[in-house]
């Protein structure tokens, strides 16, 4: 009996100037003969003219009454006013004896506390209504503004009731380089913190010098931001990126110390996706905290076992979450960790992302930043900065920070929510896209076809040595704007080289901007 | 004597400090998350019945209850089950009295919606010459009914036009009360100003939600609220009403073509498995009306702190006496459903916030819920307080010799017929 949708109501729009007829046929509760005849010849009409033609009959059936109020213009011309009161109609309460003078089956004896409450003007009453639509039945955008605020408002008060405490800011440090998706993530990652309801540091750390790029997201972004740069330029190889990216963080957090900016550190990588719950939990940390991450995206290991290709028994995706590993009293024991795979790389194929193997991420740790401060009063399991960061080696993550992995508090119900997501995904590194997605001047596009003149020229699919290369000629090339020129001189060096494999990138015939 | 004085000056001191936190208690204490409904209707939803009346329970044989359910149990969760619950509530309840003559109430326990079709819907065909065996039954084994012909008596008619026993509205008009009830007090669900099926007097009360479904899907208050107005059900009935215009009196229709492109109605008719979750998660729910105004929409709205839109003319809500409902929910009528998003964005903040505050009182929630053991507040309770307030009954009720009111011969002859 359910209806599976809500039907079409094409025909009552249509309809909705047109009388409701079947009122006066409730009404009655003895049609009249002259009525009864011009129904049936309807019915027959509309039988052979194959629509209905019952309604437009009573409408001379209508025209032919002489109640005032009833007319049809006077009907036609209101489309959203209310039809009056029908004259002719059950009139409720429908008290026996009272509606009709014909005789009455029985007859109630007059008795102030049996009859229903004397007959009052109801405004409602059985039958069919028109359904009213207004004219241009959109969103009125400023109504939906309206709506929003009135949302916000609310949120704000149940923040207020309901979340105790007061609102620590928050410090955020990312890691970024110059490269195909830096944009996207960039934009992702502003438009989640620019949703935090709270006071918020971004600290963004770039590889190879401060660009102008970068420097005009964060301007837009409204947020309280320091732009700092670490002078030694992105490494191609995967391997070496993580170290690099180490390496940046902590100079990050050198420089909330040397600063003493007070608050509550998150490290969210640009590629991450982040839970606005994420940041209501980490008020919540002392000291320093852990956080599950979730990691997606497929991952193939060259060790041939079903639980790393991240595969259940059933065949089912499963999907791996790093992060503290608790028992039932809510203690910390052990973590939760992808062991470390060998890398298996695919550029052509792009559906296979690339796995970052750590044992862990530094974006499933939170820090109080007082941890780092010179002079603040810390309890005794935090080492000294120093101490941490006197290594040749560039620390993987803050868990050296404690002397003891005990003392790390575990957050999101004891790590059991998934509050950020992992997935390193990057374009190809052969794209030549420039991070803006903007090609200005506009270049002129080669593209080869079957009949080029040149029938040599070829298009091939870099192999991972020219792809290496290539990044080595793209980081040199800072600027953003793509050179006419060059796009033009790679076009008449592919005329004139065209024996053999081209080796360099811009030799190809699709000239894209640098 | 130094000592004296120097004690009463300490006394003298702690008093003047203490004074006023004794005289303003609440300085001494932050904004709460609710707010209690103040004044002579909220104070009233805290009453305890208990000693303010006595209810006596009639024995009826077993298959005008007992029989019934065991038939069919699914009596017991679908939203008529509140007069099981009832029943149940009162044969153990400290106002039952097992001396009749000291009753103030006379309560008859049949189960007059427990006849359902294989889909679950109750047929009320039969419950009109149930009620007047049941009534028969009683009027001949105790002299009470005839003492005041019904007037002490209460009866629980939940179906959806109450004691008019249809579903269909035209029939059940047509039908009317059940005559043999016209002098008794009915608790029913169904209430709609200046409508056959309410009696002056019933006592309008919610239809039945299981409050363990309901507890199960709580989640945590601080949960931003997402969503600006929630609405799932139908729009219209295929079935009954293939042309529309005739189900929900064309409302929910309109609501639907209005605003099914607006961003902030989240409303459909798929019935996600989050229904209650996303409840939560909404300023306003739409209660509009069905076949019947009232739904178990309000209930599940109040619970679940969503201010409920109430799109149904003259409809008239469980207990008004007792619950303010003009300031926690919103009225629209069904002739302004296209203005609804113009009126409900130019409700102030301030008044959200206070309606939500209102809605979080836990009093609020308890007076919608028929809770399993009973609880101080709940529906048992309301109905309770409501029957206590038409105390002490007027001594015109009592039927002298000779004068008859109740005609047990009105009625539509297949009503006449004796049951089973």
């Amino acid at each position: 009996m359910k209806a599976t949708g809500p039907r079409s109501l094409q025909r009552c729009n249509t309809r909705r100037t047109s009388t409701s007829p079947e009122r006066y046929s409730e009404g009655s509760i003895r049609p009249s003969a002259l009525r009864l005849c011009v129904h049936a010849v309807a019915c027959l009409v509309s039988l052979i003219l194959g629509f209905r033609f019952s309604r437009e009959a009573l409408l001379v059936v209508v025209a032919f009454r002489h109640s005032p109020g009833d007319s049809i213009s006077q009907k036609l011309s209101s489309n959203l006013d209310r039809i009056s009161e029908p004259e002719i109609g059950l009139k409720f309460p429908y008290v026996p004896g009272k509606a009709t003078d014909d005789a009455a089956p029985e007859k109630l004896p007059l008795d102030s506390k049996l009859t229903v409450p004397p007959v009052k003007s109801s405004r409602v009453h059985v039958g069919r209504h028109e359904i009213l639509i207004r004219p241009w039945p959109r969103p009125n955008p400023l109504e939906v503004a309206v709506a929003h605020a009135l949302l916000q408002r609310v949120q704000q008060e149940q923040r207020r009731l309901y979340v105790a405490g007061e609102w620590r800011r928050v410090i955020v440090i990312t890691p970024t380089f110059s490269r195909t998706f830096q944009w996207a993530h960039l934009t992702g990652l502003m438009h989640t913190l620019m949703s935090v309801p709270g006071p918020l540091t971004w600290i963004v750390v770039e590889a190879g010098g401060v660009s102008n790029e970068t420097a005009s997201l964060l301007a837009r972004s409204g947020l309280e931001c320091f732009h700092l740069s670490v002078d030694q330029s992105m490494p191609a190889a995967w391997s070496q990126r993580e170290p690099m990216e180490s390496l940046m963080r902590v100079t990050a957090l050198r420089f909330v110390r040397e600063r003493k900016l007070d608050g509550v550190i998150v490290f969210a990588d640009d590629s991450n996706t982040h839970s606005l719950r994420l940041f209501d939990e980490v008020q919540n940390v002392k000291w320093l905290g852990a956080v599950s991450v979730g990691i997606l995206g497929n991952y193939v290991s060259t060790q041939d076992t079903q639980e790393l290709q991240g595969l259940s028994e059933e065949g089912r995706q499963l999907v791996s979450v790093q992060g503290p590993a608790c028992n039932e009293s809510c203690h910390l024991i052990g973590w939760h960790i992808l062991p470390r795979l060998e890398q298996s790389v695919k550029f052509d194929d792009v559906s296979k992302t690339v796995v970052s193997t750590k044992d862990l991420v530094w974006a499933g740790f939170v820090l109080n930043s007082r941890i780092l401060w010179e002079d603040a009063e810390k309890p005794d399991y935090i080492s000294d900065w120093d101490e941490w960061t006197s290594n040749q080696v560039v620390p993987s993550s803050p868990l050296g920070l404690v002397k003891n992995q005990v003392f790390v508090e575990p957050l999101g119900n004891c790590g059991r929510e998934v509050l950020l997501w992992w997935l390193r995904i990057e374009a190809r590194a052969d794209s030549k896209f420039p991070s803006r997605w903007v090609i200005d001047p506009p270049l002129e596009v080669v593209v080869p076809s079957k009949r080029t003149p040149w029938p040599e020229a070829r298009f091939e699919q870099p192999s991972l040595v020219h792809s290496a290369e290539s990044l080595n000629q793209s980081d040199k090339h800072r600027v953003k704007h793509s050179g006419r020129t060059r796009s033009k001189q790679g076009a008449r060096h592919s005329n004139k080289r065209r024996q053999g494999l081209p080796s360099k990138v811009e030799d190809f015939t699709i000239s894209q901007g640098q | 004597m130094a000592t004296s004085f120097a004690v009463n000056t300490v006394i003298v001191i702690l008093t003047l400090i203490l004074a006023p936190i004794a005289v303003f208690p609440n300085l001494a204490v932050s904004a709460e998350p609710h707010e209690r409904l103040s004044g002579t209707a909220g104070d009233v939803l805290e009453d305890d019945p208990v000693g303010r009346l006595k209810v006596f329970v009639y024995e009826l044989p077993s298959k005008y209850n007992q029989k019934m359910l065991e038939k069919d149990p699914r009596c017991l969760r679908h939203m008529f089950a509140s007069e099981i619950f009832v029943h149940q509530f009162l044969l153990s309840s400290p106002v039952r009295t097992l001396n009749p003559q000291e009753a103030d109430w006379f309560y008859t326990p049949v189960y007059t919606t427990c006849d359902l079709t294989p889909n679950g819907f109750p047929l009320p065909f039969k419950s009109p010459q149930m009620m007047r065996s049941a009534i028969q039954y009683i009027s001949k084994r105790w002299p009470y009914w005839n003492r005041t012909e019904g007037a002490d008596h209460f009866f629980v008619v939940p179906h959806d036009f109450g004691a008019c026993f249809h579903y269909q509205e035209e029939q059940a008009i047509n039908r009317g009360i059940l005559p043999v009830l016209l002098r008794a007090t009915l608790v029913q669900t169904f209430g709609q100003s200046y409508h056959a099926c309410l009696k002056d007097g019933s006592i309008v009360v919610p239809p039945y939600c299981p409050p363990q479904k309901m507890q199960n899907h709580l989640i945590p208050p601080r949960t931003p609220r997402s969503i600006f107005v929630y609405f799932r059900g139908l729009y219209n009935d295929a079935f009954n009403d293939p042309q529309g215009g005739y189900y929900a009196r064309g409302a929910r229709a309109s609501v639907w073509e209005n605003f099914k492109s607006n961003p902030v109605f989240d409303i459909s008719t798929l019935h996600p498995a989050t229904y209650y979750e996303d409840m939560q998660r909404a300023i306003f729910c739409l209660c509009p009306l069905g076949w019947a105004p009232w739904s178990p929409r309000l209930v599940e709205s109040v619970i679940f702190g969503c201010i409920p839109v109430i799109i149904a003319d003259d409809i008239v809500l469980p207990f008004t006496d007792a619950i303010p409902w003009n300031e926690i929910a919103v009225f629209v009528p069904e002739i302004d459903v296209p203005k609804l998003d113009t009126i409900l964005t130019s409700i102030s903040p301030d008044e959200i916030l206070r309606k939500q505050r209102l809605l979080a009182n836990p009093a609020m929630k308890q007076a919608m819920l028929f809770t399993q053991p009973a609880e101080p507040g709940d529906a048992f309770h309301q109905i309770l307080n409501g029957l206590a307030r038409k105390l002490p009954h007027d001594s015109s009720i009592s039927v002298q010799p000779g004068q008859q009111f109740l005609n047990w011969n009105s009625g539509p002859p297949g009503d006449l017929q004796p049951w089973e």
